[in-house]
């Protein structure tokens, strides 16, 4: 089953917010879902309600034995279908080149595990290091995630360009499944600027769902519950933009065709 | 099922060795860069570094500060010896 790599290079475009909301569609759905999170500060574990986990992704890294990462799956607070591999601070440790195969240390360790899923999603951290080489190397898919602004749209020109390198290099397979805009307010002219820039410069890779920034996002990631799970009229809102987006990355794990 | 048929089972999955280790820590200084010495001449980036003859001293030292260094040294990724070397070249460098 398909492992989508949710990346950007620029810090605070909503990584986890994509990654928590794809979870969320499975979770509504009841499909299987894993979530690999890579980046060290946690944002999707928090997200997920994952207190204490014993093995972390840091761990799976270290050690990174083909097939090694089932040891480190563990539960969340959403449900029983959703699971996790959970980050750690001292993630960061893992972010340099160690040797031969360095960025095939995730692919190695998750060997045959996907197929136990629907889907696998491995939350990437805001750098083009050894962390995102590993997450591109080891996923079918790549969802960029940008803001419509100025710096953020250099960091997704940047992360296409990394897929480009990882394709040409350890990944022939990959490809960008889309650009997702976030964190949106589009009743801002600077905003519809950027927006327009990047349909005209990368045109059917910008997905047509553009993400609204509401508080239900920040109100149910506190609450540790999926935003399908919050009742108001934002979360819905937002809810039917991630299951549309969820429908154009994965679209052979679409229910209830119109 | 015969006793020699059952596959051997592969160590479980650890806690990497540098778990607890803040990532803002200091990284030392390998060894070999410790006992080697430069010399003073201009001449003498051509040449290899001059390696410090290694002396053996006998300390008595409690055992609990014993185990906090085989702790500290597993976590740095160094040898004990490594690790003091380290410790006592920086406090000591003038």
């Amino acid at each position: 089953m398909p492992t989508i790599a949710v990346l950007s290079m620029k810090g605070g475009v909503g990584k986890s917010t994509i990654t928590l909301g794809l979870a969320s569609v499975a979770w509504e759905r009841g499909q299987r879902a894993l979530i690999v999170d890579l980046d060290p500060q946690a944002n999707a574990t928090m997200g997920l309600d994952v207190l204490a986990p014993i093995f972390t992704t840091n761990d799976v890294l270290a050690d990174a034995r083909p097939g090694i990462a089932a040891d480190a799956v563990t539960g969340t607070g959403w449900a029983a279908h959703i699971k996790v591999i959970a980050a750690e601070r001292a993630l960061e440790h893992r972010n340099t080149n160690e040797g031969r195969h360095s960025a095939l240390r995730l692919r190695a360790a998750l060997a045959s595990l996907p197929r136990s899923y629907d889907l696998v999603v491995i939350d990437c951290p805001p750098s083009l290091g050894e962390l995102t080489r590993n997450a591109l190397s080891a996923a079918d898919l790549a969802v960029v995630v940008t803001e419509p602004g100025y710096f953020a749209l250099h960091g997704a020109a940047q992360a296409l360009e990394a897929v480009e390198v990882i394709k040409g290099t350890t990944n022939p397979g990959l490809r960008t499944a889309t650009i997702v805009i976030n964190r949106a307010r589009p009743h801002l002219a600077e905003q519809q600027v950027r927006i327009t820039e990047l349909r005209e410069a990368y045109g059917d890779l910008v997905s047509p769902s553009v993400l609204p920034e509401r508080t239900s996002i920040p109100q149910a990631q506190g609450a540790g519950i999926p935003i399908h799970a919050w009742h108001s009229p934002g979360a819905r809102e937002i809810s039917d933009l991630f299951e549309d987006l969820y429908d154009e990355v994965l679209p052979e794990l679409k229910i209830g065709l119109p | 099922m015969s006793e020699s048929s059952v596959p051997n089972q592969r160590p479980a999955l650890a806690k990497a060795a540098d778990a607890d280790l803040h990532p803002t820590t200091p990284k030392l200084e390998p060894v070999d860069d410790l006992t080697s010495k430069a010399g003073s001449a201009t001449s003498d980036v051509m040449r290899p570094p001059k390696k410090e003859k290694l002396v053996t001293i006998k300390l008595d030292i409690p055992k609990s500060v014993r185990k906090a260094l085989r702790i500290e040294a597993e976590k740095r990724g160094l040898s004990v010896n490594q690790l003091i070397i380290a410790v006592l070249r920086d406090r000591t460098r003038p």
